[in-house]
Formats: structure tokens, sequence, C-alpha cells
């Protein structure tokens, strides 16, 4: 499915290629916001050897940070992207005599593909103004850092460390309006709202692949991102 | 490539680097306080302290404990008492332990207690089995294990009207002979008093007790040996029953009376009628007083050692007719 899909992908791109006026750079900043149901439980679940532990964290949003690479032909615009998003939870209690915490880190590594459609172009004085609606799809790589720590100040040999680190997959789709306001012919302004649905969540496994896993990460959210897209102009 | 977009990859790289989620802390300010010593104080129980040897002394088996006692709100996970080589641990603050003085030779050693205790308020450590606070006292214990005997002790009463026993030693203990100890133990209700008098010297094999005023008691002997490693051995014991008097009443003239007793033993008499002391310190055994109007009265004679009144009272108590002729 995947190859099929990169395949499409790869077609359309190199037969629009000979059309393109401009490659364009871009780089965006935001904020995303996470579902990571599975997640919440787990950290809550957790049983530690204290009775007055919290959470203080549980997996909020976050900033996501986002590159695209594209070409650009009249109205249209598609390429590659690749984000970033990372968010965490923590339940556990600090006190002079110690600490017995429990983290769960989540990390996400978007790659995917994206098209853009200008839905109009005006021309405000030396500005131009270019509303967009956008889809993109790919796949999410997770990584999930689950840490269990006890220290103990007076006697250190009672404290452990247990670190664990889980991979998995998931396949999203993301719609997404936004705003190009172009402020010369090579710089533009991006502002866009995104909402991002991961359709396909596969269940975390452990490096150690003979432990089963039970939770998958959700990524599924809102995102409201801003930044800037560079223009080099194909044709002359 | 232009350099501004490689500019920009970096920065990116460089973002990415940085922009963690930062984790918060669920801090507990549960405001330590330093703490000098936890242990107020410790209880033992099953042998006595002597402050003359200032040390406890262990002279028979049987049972001990040791009860601590800390500091408040702290609590004593677990507890370890120790004495030579021996261990005995338990949980909470108090440790029951059997001491064997058949199988600890005679001597000195050092009684110690360890308690680990927690101040239970929830800590991290506390809450994990991990709260240090341990506190150690130790203190000097002396096992002066005794050999008793079935022996008897002679008892009389000498020329003075003194208690004397007397007893049989074997001539070839004098080298290793340290001091006799001489135990006299009565026992009023459930109280038992004891006092113990020491004698250094080997000869003569008696003792005239001055203390001794009639009453109800056990003596017993033991010789004490120079080296600590011998165990003292006992020379025998005596019980003795209560001395009961002998006495005479006599009416006289004008509603007045005379007693007079006989009494085994050297004594100074307090004499009670109805309630109030009609004589003190009366030792010719002879005593007069007016008779109440009552028909009956109680008459209390208070039997006390001479020269040492107030020691020890022997409590005889009779019931006093009025004139019977009348």
């Amino acid at each position: 499915m995947k190859k099929v899909l990169f395949f499409i992908a790869l077609l359309f791109l190199s037969g629009r290629f000979g059309q393109a006026q401009s490659l364009t750079v871009e780089y965006n900043i935001g904020h995303g916001t996470y579902q990571m149901s599975d997640m919440k439980k787990r950290l809550k679940n957790q049983q530690l050897p204290v009775t007055n532990a919290q959470v203080t964290d549980l997996f909020p949003g976050y900033v996501t940070q986002d590159t695209r690479v594209g070409f650009e032909w009249r109205r249209h615009q598609a390429g590659v992207l690749f984000s970033y998003m990372n968010t965490a939870g923590k339940t556990g209690i600090t006190d002079y005599s110690g600490s017995c915490n429990y983290e769960l880190r989540d990390k996400g590594y978007k790659f995917g593909i994206f098209y853009r459609f200008c839905l109009v172009k005006e021309k405000i004085s030396i500005f131009t103004f270019e509303p967009y609606v956008q889809l993109s799809t790919g796949v999410v790589l997770n990584r999930v850092q689950e840490a269990n720590r006890l220290f103990v100040e007076s006697d250190p040999t009672v404290g452990y460390q247990l670190e664990t680190c889980f991979s998995g997959k998931n396949f999203f789709v993301e719609p997404a309006f936004g705003i190009k306001f172009g402020l010369c012919r090579r710089v533009a302004l991006n502002v866009s709202v995104a909402y991002e649905w991961d359709v396909v969540k596969q269940k975390h496994q452990r490096q150690d692949p003979g432990l089963p896993s039970t939770f998958n990460v959700d990524w599924s959210g809102y995102r409201a991102q801003a930044g800037l897209i560079f223009y080099l102009n194909l044709k002359k | 490539m232009n350099k501004s977009v490689v500019y920009l990859f970096v920065s990116v790289f460089f973002l990415f680097a940085s922009c963690e989620y930062r984790l918060g802390e669920n801090w507990v300010d549960l405001g330590k306080h330093p703490v000098d010593s936890i242990l107020m104080g410790a209880q033992f129980n099953g042998f006595a302290y002597h402050p003359d040897e200032k040390a406890y002394i262990v002279e028979n088996s049987g049972v001990a404990s040791c009860e601590l006692y800390l500091l408040a709100g702290f609590e004593a996970e677990r507890m370890i008492v120790r004495l030579g080589e021996m261990e005995w641990e338990s949980e909470g603050a108090r440790c029951d332990f059997m001491l064997d003085v058949d199988r600890i030779p005679n001597g000195s050693y050092e009684l110690s207690c360890e308690v680990f205790a927690r101040m239970n308020d929830g800590t991290v450590a506390g809450q994990v089995g991990a709260e240090q606070y341990v506190e150690k006292r130790s203190w000097s214990l002396k096992i002066h294990a005794r050999t008793e005997s079935d022996l008897s002790l002679r008892h009389r009463v000498n020329e003075e009207g003194r208690a004397e026993i007397s007893w049989e030693v074997d001539e070839s203990l004098r080298d290793r002979f340290s001091h006799y100890r001489i135990e006299f133990t009565t026992v009023d209700g459930n109280t038992h008093a004891t006092y113990v008098v020491q004698r250094a010297d080997f000869d003569p094999c008696s003792y005239v007790d001055t203390h001794y005023a009639g009453e109800k008691g056990t003596y017993k002997v033991y010789l004490y040996f120079k080296s600590d490693a011998d165990r003292p051995c006992s020379l025998g014991s005596l019980d003795l029953e209560r001395a009961e008097p002998q006495v005479q009443v006599t009416y006289g003239k004008e509603d007045r009376v005379c007693l007079s007793w006989t009494y085994p033993y050297r004594s100074a008499v307090d004499v009670v009628y109805n309630g109030g002391v009609v004589a003190e310190k009366v030792t010719d055994g002879t005593v007069e007083f007016p008779l109440a109007g009552q028909e009956t009265g109680v008459v209390e004679l208070r039997f006390s050692p001479v020269d040492n009144w107030g020691y020890n009272t022997v409590n005889y108590t009779f019931t006093l007719e009025n004139d019977p002729k009348k």
C-alpha cells in the first residue's frame, strides 16, 4: 500500500515537474494538541511504590515543527514534508528524601506528501494574499521512551532506573486551511490551521520484540502553524 | 543551493534538538528537621540496673525485653538487641529475648540496641522502606549467674536477742573467696522486699542480722569468687515464719490495764490502742495505759529492731476487753 502511494505521488510530481514555476522550501512552527488516550490510561494505571504520586504532565499540546519542500505551478503546490512533534507524561513525587517517577516521552517524526490548492490570489499593493486548502498524508514514526525511576538520597542502592523504548508507526491524513502572504517575489509568510487524524495506529512494541505491547500513540489533534516560504524560480 | 536555505536547515536542526517538552515536578515540601537523636530512652525488663556497678546485672535465666521510646513523630520499623555475639531482632519498638545464663558465662558484656526508625510522614524513602534513621545505644551488662543448692542455713536467736544465721563452707574455697552475699527477702502481699548485705571476711561463717524483727521471710547466702568467671554458689537458704509474741493482760485500778509480752527477738515496740499510740519504743516488754469507755478495744503491737527503729515492723493485733470482772 505504502509503495503504491509513493509510486502515485512520484508519477504525479514528475509529470508536473516540467510545468513547475518554482521550487518552494518552507519552515513552519506551531502548536499541536494530541489525543493520546492509550498513553494517558497507561500513565494513570502505572503502579508506583509510593501512595502520594501525582500526575504532573498528561501529554499536553506542545510545539510542532514542520518543513516542506515542493513545487508550485499555477494554483497548485505539492511536495514532501517532514514534521516533528513531541510531548510527555509524568506521574510521581519528589521530596527531600528522594524521588519516585514514571515518565513516558513521545516523539513523532512525520514523513509524507502534501498537495495545496490556492483558492484565490489577490494583490494588495506589493503584497499578495493567497488563501489555500491543503491535504497532507504520510506516516508518523513514533518513538516512546518509558522511564521508571526511584532514587533515595540516603541510600542510592535502594533506587533503580528502568528505561524501555517502544516504537511503532501511524498513518495520518491532515486537511488544512491556510493563507500565504507574499512579502516579495521570493518570500511569503504562511499561516495555517489543520486537523491531523491518525487513521491507522499501530500497537507499539518494545525493542525487545518478544514482549507484547498494549498501547498505541495517537497524535490526532488540531494544528496551528506559522512560517516562511522561500521560492526559488525555476523558469526565467 | 542558496545559502539562506542551508542556514534554514541548520536552524531547524537546532530547533528540533532544543524543543523537547520539559516535564514538571511534583515536589512535596515535607520540611526536613535535622535530628541529632531519635531515641529518648530505653527500658529493660527482666533485669535491673545497679547504679553502684554502673551496669545491668543478670542473675537468673528468664525472658527479658527492651522497649524503646522514640522522639515524637518517629516510628520504629525494627530493632536489634545484641549481647556479646548474640542478637535478637524484632519489628517495632519492643524486643523480647531469652537470657539463658547457663549458656552465657559470667562476666561483663556490652548490651546494645540498634533502632531503625522512620517518620512515617510519607516521604519517598519512608514509603519504600529506606528511611535511614538509625541509632544505636549501648550499656554495660554483667552476667552474675549463681549456682543454687538445697543446703539449709542454721538459725538461732543469740544472747542479745538478735537473729543469727550460720552456714558451712568448704575451706578449700578460701583462696578464691571474694565475699559473702546475704539476702533476706520478705513478702508483704504481692510485694517482695529484699535487702542485701555483703561481707568480705571468710570467717566466721555466721551473720547476725540487726535489722530482723521477726517477720516472715527467706535468708539466702551466696559465696562470691574473686574471678567474675566463677559462678557464685549458694551456701544455703532458710525460711523463717513470723514470730508471735506471748501477751499477758492485767487489769488494774481506775480502768487501767497493763500489757506485758515476751518476744524471741530484741525489739522496740510501739503500742497502739484504738488507733492512738499509747507508748513508743518500748523495750522492756511492759506497758500500762488507761482503757477507753467501750466494751472492747483493738491493740496493735508494732515490733521494730532495736537501734534500727522504723526499718521494718512486725505487727501483732488482738482485741482487748474492758475489765471482764465488771
